[in-house]
Formats: structure tokens, sequence, C-alpha cells
């Protein structure tokens, strides 16, 4: 809470005061807390988000053998993240538009982006960034901070459209420090623009652990300086994602204006192949948050349940490893792009030096390159 | 047979080091198992299996380092290679290459033919730096990387003198011509550290020399040069801290010491060392002659510790032990002076209106030009003086 600055030489009264709520729907176990929400009566809706929660960790560790083997580029890895990625994905209706930083392929498998893209992607491919099934969603978005102001700015458009579609729009706990963040938030709530943020705070900016990112209490109440609802939620526990992100977009969707939601997980990997976490965290602390991660206690959920067997686990694994050879299969097989694709789509009418570049590179490209 | 090479494990690494083997060979291993644990400049990764097979080689032990692109592991794999696709036989196409890139002849061609347009040097940047640290010419190595590209070994082989490099990293020595009976020395050790910090010094320091006399006809007899010497420069550093210092022409930020540890340059059989005595402000005279002696010592003997060679703030050489009388001493970087004291001798000298004959040290001061003033050079300069002629 604000501390109020009492002085004796003059009359003060409190004319703003904010509260972060957090919710959360099932312990560290998978245990409800208390009463549901509706939605948890969809039975096949809980399963597919287990099953893409599985699917997203499969894929990420055979991506991480993939780079070390020398087949795919750096890749940032997102063990831990399933749960917040998987809910925003769920709780996204097929009109709306994403915007994520580069982890969160659990939100675009969701979305119908394929395996084979994603490996497209971090193998150089821009034809990775397609996606045939959403075209209006936005690629991975490397340079921290800038996908908020692209968000803003579509969620302008949309509003001027009277289209009743959201933006949503993932940034990390590091991004929230940068200015793009503030300016598109204080964007949103001027304008109340129909835009969803999700603050995914895994509690490392590659090697700045949150508590040297920011003295706030929760990063939610920076939408407080913009106007904006926000609230925290367990970011491990995918049915309070996807309820919060769904009841923000609903919002959005009917002129409610934006919300901010902070979903805390863990970043259980390396910040991505490149990098070497146990130089500066210890393993204790991984695994404790290994203890909490969102997959086992989805898992004992749909147990408890009975919605998920032995049996079940078993089919999908196998399916999964399948998906992902099959996946791997065609990524390296995929014939290489010509040396026209560095050219070709930056210009109506290419410059004479870029048309020159572009035949020096045709004479270099070996034939099959 | 298919062959596993090293890949880059981060981004743009040129190698990695061997840390184990999880793995060995005529093992059956099954795809992303892990094999073994490199080290690289960035981390300490995992290399998994590339496919399942069975490894019948394994290239280098722990501690060796492995140049990206070099053979790792050989296996016969499970399965014949599916066409388009899986495990690649022979041809090296897998393995240590990202889909996309060209394979080596390709890069070499193109290189090549970069090479007529455009003469460059092809080095990794981590390379580029490193050489213009150690003041390595690029242009006067040849890579052992792909392609001719100089790596950060081309690179150490030659900077750091310490280092025993393998001859296919060097340039074959230009040969004496016949008949003069000229034996090529490759220089090691000593002599190659001096011709990098010396080349480094020209490249870097405005080097600038100052020269005058010290008069001894006062002192007591049996007094000690050196430790008088190292009491007048701490006299001179005490008047002018700007000569007791360091410049970094990198941030432009000089750092000036209150302590004084000066490097001293000994002749050794084996070529010029430069110990240092610490704290040369804090000690008596009879303790300053014997740090001395022991460091000239270890020094000779080559015994001395590196840490008693490093970070020296002034440096003096006392040529004159020998012969010589002035000379233009070379400034070694990070310092910014060094003091040269030429052979004493008996001058004519004169005073007030008599000729008399006086012992006089003749001194020589280099500065850096870059960082000391010519002001500052003389007063340091005759502060030293005055110290020195002092009569005890």
């Amino acid at each position: 809470m604000f501390k109020c600055y009492d002085s004796p030489m003059s009359q003060h009264h409190v004319v703003a005061r904010f509260e972060i709520a957090y919710r959360a729907c099932l312990d560290d176990d998978g245990k409800p807390i208390g009463a549901l929400p509706e939605f948890v009566e969809d039975g096949e809706l809980l399963r597919r988000m287990y099953r893409m929660m599985v699917r997203a960790r499969a894929f990420d560790a055979k991506a991480v053998n993939l780079q070390r083997t020398g087949k795919l580029g750096t890749y940032p890895s997102c063990l831990g993240h399933e749960a917040a990625h998987v809910g925003v994905g769920a709780a996204m209706r097929p009109e709306d538009v994403l915007f994520t930083v580069y982890r969160e392929i659990g939100t675009k498998f969701w979305r119908g982006v394929g395996l084979l893209d994603i490996l497209l992607y971090w193998g150089g491919d821009e034809r990775g960034t397609l996606y045939e099934r959403t075209p209006q969603d936005f690629p991975f978005c490397v340079p921290i901070g800038s996908q908020m102001a692209h968000a803003a700015g579509a969620a302008l458009a949309m509003q001027i459209r009277g289209e009743p579609r959201c933006a949503l729009a993932f940034i990390g706990d590091g991004g929230t420090s940068q200015g793009a963040f503030y300016e598109a938030i204080n964007l949103a709530g001027v304008k109340a623009l129909p835009l969803v943020c999700v603050i995914v705070n895994n509690r490392w900016a590659i090697s700045v652990p949150v508590t040297a990112q920011s003295a706030a209490q929760t990063l939610a109440q920076k939408a407080v300086a913009a106007g904006i609802p926000a609230l925290q939620v367990d970011g491990n526990d995918v049915l309070v994602v996807y309820e919060a992100v769904a009841e923000a977009l609903a919002r959005a969707r009917s002129g409610g204006g934006p919300t901010v939601i902070e979903a805390l997980t863990y970043r259980l990997s390396d910040h991505t192949t490149s990098d070497d976490a146990t130089r500066y965290r210890s393993a204790q602390e991984v695994e404790a948050a290994r203890r909490v991660e969102p997959i086992a206690r989805m898992r004992n959920f749909l147990s408890a349940r009975g919605l998920w067997d032995g049996a079940a686990e078993e089919a999908l694994r196998r399916e999964c490893s399948d998906e992902i050879e099959t996946a791997v299969q065609q990524y390296l097989s995929t014939p290489k792009q010509s040396t026209d694709a560095m050219f070709d789509y930056l210009y109506a009418q290419l410059p004479p030096t870029l048309r020159a570049q572009r035949e020096e590179a045709r004479r270099y490209a070996a034939p099959g390159h | 047979m298919t062959v596993f090479k090293l890949p880059d494990l981060g981004e743009g690494l040129s190698e990695a080091e061997i840390l184990r083997w999880h793995v060995q060979v005529g093992q059956h291993v099954e795809v992303d198992a892990p094999m073994l644990s490199v080290e690289t400049a960035k981390a300490v990764v995992e290399v998994p299996a590339p496919l399942s097979g069975t490894i019948t080689a394994l290239h280098g032990q722990p501690g060796d380092r492995i140049e990206t692109g070099a053979p790792l592991v050989e296996f016969t794999p499970d399965v014949a290679a599916a066409p388009g696709g899986g495990a690649p036989q022979d041809s090296g196409t897998v393995v240590g290459h990202m889909p996309g890139m060209a394979d080596d002849g390709t890069a070499a061609a193109l290189h090549a033919a970069d090479a007529l347009a455009v003469p460059r040097v092809r080095a990794v940047p981590a390379a580029r730096a490193l050489a213009r640290s150690l003041g390595v010419e690029l242009s006067t190595l040849s890579g052992t990387g792909r392609s001719g590209l100089i790596t950060l070994d081309d690179v150490m082989a030659v900077g750091l003198p310490t280092r025993t490099a393998s001859s296919k990293m060097h340039p074959a020595p230009q040969r004496a011509p016949a008949g003069t009976g000229g034996d090529v020395e490759v220089l090691r050790s000593l002599r190659r550290a001096m011709a990098q910090s010396m080349a480094l010094s020209r490249d870097s320091v405005m080097e600038c020399s100052v020269f005058d006399d010290a008069d001894l006809h006062r002192w007591a007899a049996g007094s000690d040069y050196t430790t008088r010497v190292l009491r007048a420069i701490t006299a001179g550093a005490r008047a002018e801290p700007g000569l007791n210092a360091w410049y970094d022409a990198q941030s432009q930020s000089r750092t000036l010491f209150e302590q004084i540890d000066v490097g001293i340059a000994v002749d050794t059989a084996d070529g010029l060392l430069v110990p240092v005595i610490r704290h040369v402000d804090k000690r008596t005279p009879a303790q300053v002659r014997d740090e001395l002696d022991r460091l000239k010592r270890t020094a000779r003997e080559r015994t001395i510790g590196s840490e008693e060679l490093r970070n020296f703030t002034f440096m003096l050489s006392n040529f004159g032990m020998m012969a010589g009388r002035y000379a233009t001493p070379v400034v070694v970087p990070p310092a910014v002076a060094i003091l040269g004291t030429g052979r004493v001798r008996q001058d004519v000298v004169a005073v007030d209106a008599r000729v008399e004959i006086h012992r006089r040290m003749p001194l020589s001061l280099t500065f850096d030009h870059r960082v000391v003033t010519g002001g500052e050079a003389v007063r340091f300069l005759g502060a030293l003086i005055a110290d020195l002629e002092l009569p005890q």
C-alpha cells in the first residue's frame, strides 16, 4: 500500500488505493482450492489442455537435443511454462491476434502452428512464421518488450474498425522494465483498448532475478499506473490461467478495456541453449520449483476426476513421439530457400544496388543450396 | 559409418573443451541419450546422440579442445539413412551444420572469390578482439579454422608466450642465406613475450624521453645504488603522482596509485624478466635490498611466481650496471613511465667558479605523453634528482 506522509502542518487524505488479487484453482498437488469454475465440467477441454502441455514439453526436449547436435539454431526452452502458455491459447478465439515473446510454443501449438513451423523458425527459415491457420498472429518477437507496441497498435485498429476481437500480448518479467511495456499499457488504458497482457513471471530475465528487476511487490501492479485492472495468478495452474484470461478477453471484447495478468511460474531450463543457468542460481532453488511444476499437478487433477489414466498417458507419449519424429524428418528434408528470399519481400520495386546483390548471391549459390 | 562433428553449441563458438565422455567405443546408444559433457566459452552442455547406433570411435580426451566442425564421434547407425533425411551417411552432411548452411566446399569457393575482390583477413570476432588487445597483426597469421578462418587459438599461439602451439599454426620462419651458417631460432617464452609487449608499446604509447644527471658527490661511503634510486622514485612519485599510474586507452581513464610497486628489468640467459618489488615506499632500505636480492635470484633461477611479474606501477631499468650512459627506455602499458639509470662515472663539473670531479649518475626518463605532460615528467625528475643527491 502507499505510505502516507503525515505532516502536522497540513491536512491530507488518501486519493488512491489499490490492491492486487491472487488467484489459483489447484494446489501444488493438483487438489482443488475451494469451488472450481464451471468450465471444469468440460472434460474434453481439460484433456486437450493437458495433452497440449505434454506435447509442448516433449517437443521442447527434442528441440534442445537438435540444437546440441547441430541441427537447430539457438533455442529458448519453455520448460515449466506450459500451463501459462497453453492456458492462454485455450482461452483465445481463433480471430484474436497473438503477440508472443519467443518461448510460447504451447500457445502457438494451440492456435494451429505446426511443430515443423517452430523447427523451421529456430533453424533460421522464415517460412516457419507463415502460420496458415492464424496468419494474423505475429511471429516470435526477440527484442524484449517491443511486441507490446505492436499489440497496442493492433488493438487500436480493432477498436477503430469496431471488430469484436482482442489482441493478446505476452511479456516476461524483465520485459516489464522496458519503456514499450509502459507506453503500450498507458495507451491501452487511455483508449480502453481490447488488449490483454499476460506477464509470464518466470523469476529470471536471463541471469537477473526478479528481485533485482523491480522493487514492486507484484509486476501486476504496474498496470495500476495505467488505470488498468490487474491480477496475479498461479501460472503453473492451467485452470486459473484459462479462467483469468477468458474473463479478461470477454471483457475486452465487449468494450470493457484492457487487463494485465501476471502469471507466476518458473523457468526450469537455461535461458536458451547458449546459457548455463547453474552459473547464477542454486540447484536447491530449481529443485523446489520443479516440485510445483504444472504438468504433474494437472495429471493428478485429471486422474482424481477419472479423466486420465496410465494407458491414456502412454498413448499420448507415443503419439507425441511419433508426431515429433515426423516433424523432425520433414524439417531436415525441407528444401532450402533460394537466396532470392533475402531480397524479394522488402520492396515492391527492388533498388538497383539490391538487384545487383541478388544477382551476386545467385552466382555464389551452389546448385542445391 | 556416420561421423558426428562438433556443432556450434552456442552462437558463433569456434571450439569446445571435452569434460567427460559418458559413452565408450563399442557401446550402443539411443538417439538423444547423453554422450559427453563439453565446456564452451559460454556454458557446460551435454551433447546427446544424434541417432541410434553403435559407437565405433571417439575423438579426443577430457581436457582436449575440439574445433567446431571437427569429427567427434563415429557411429554405425542402426538403420540406413532415410532418403531425403534421417541419419546421414559418410558424406558428413549431417551433423555440425545447420540445414541451409553451405558446406565447406561452397564456403571455400565463396571466400576464395572474396579474397580476390577485396583482400581481407577472415577471423572470428573473438579472435579479432584478442588480437587487438595483444597487439597481434591478424594479417601475419595463417588461420587453421575452416577455409583459413583465424581462430582464437591461432591468435593465442603467437600472443600468449607460455602456450606451446603446434608448428602448423605458424608461418615457416625465413631461412638464412645458404652458406652463412646462421641457425633459425623461433622465439620462445621470454623473448617472444618481449617481442609482443614491445610491439604493443610501439603501437600504442606516445613516448617522450628526458635526460639529466644526478650528482652523487655528497653520498656517504657504501651507499647502495639501487635502494637509493628506488627511494628517489618514491620521492618523485610523491611530488608528481601522475607518473606512478596506469592508463587505459579504451576507456581513456588513468589510475593514480598511492602504493609504489616498481618493476625492475632483470637480464637473464633466457631473456628479459621484470619482477616487481611491492610497496617500495613502505620498506626500509635494508628490506628493499633483501627483497631485491630475492627477486633477482628467483628471476634468474626462473622459480619466481607469475604473480610477482605482474602489475607494476612504475618501471626501472638500471642498465648502467653494465654499460651505457643514456637510453630511451620503453614504457610498457598500462604503466606510463620508466626510468633508466646509466653507468655512474667521474665527470668534470662546474662548481661555482671552480672545476671539480664528481661522480654522477646519468638518468633517462621515458613517459607516455598521451597521459603525462612534459611539466609533470620534469617535476617528477626534479624531485627524484633532489632526493638522489642527498648525502644519505
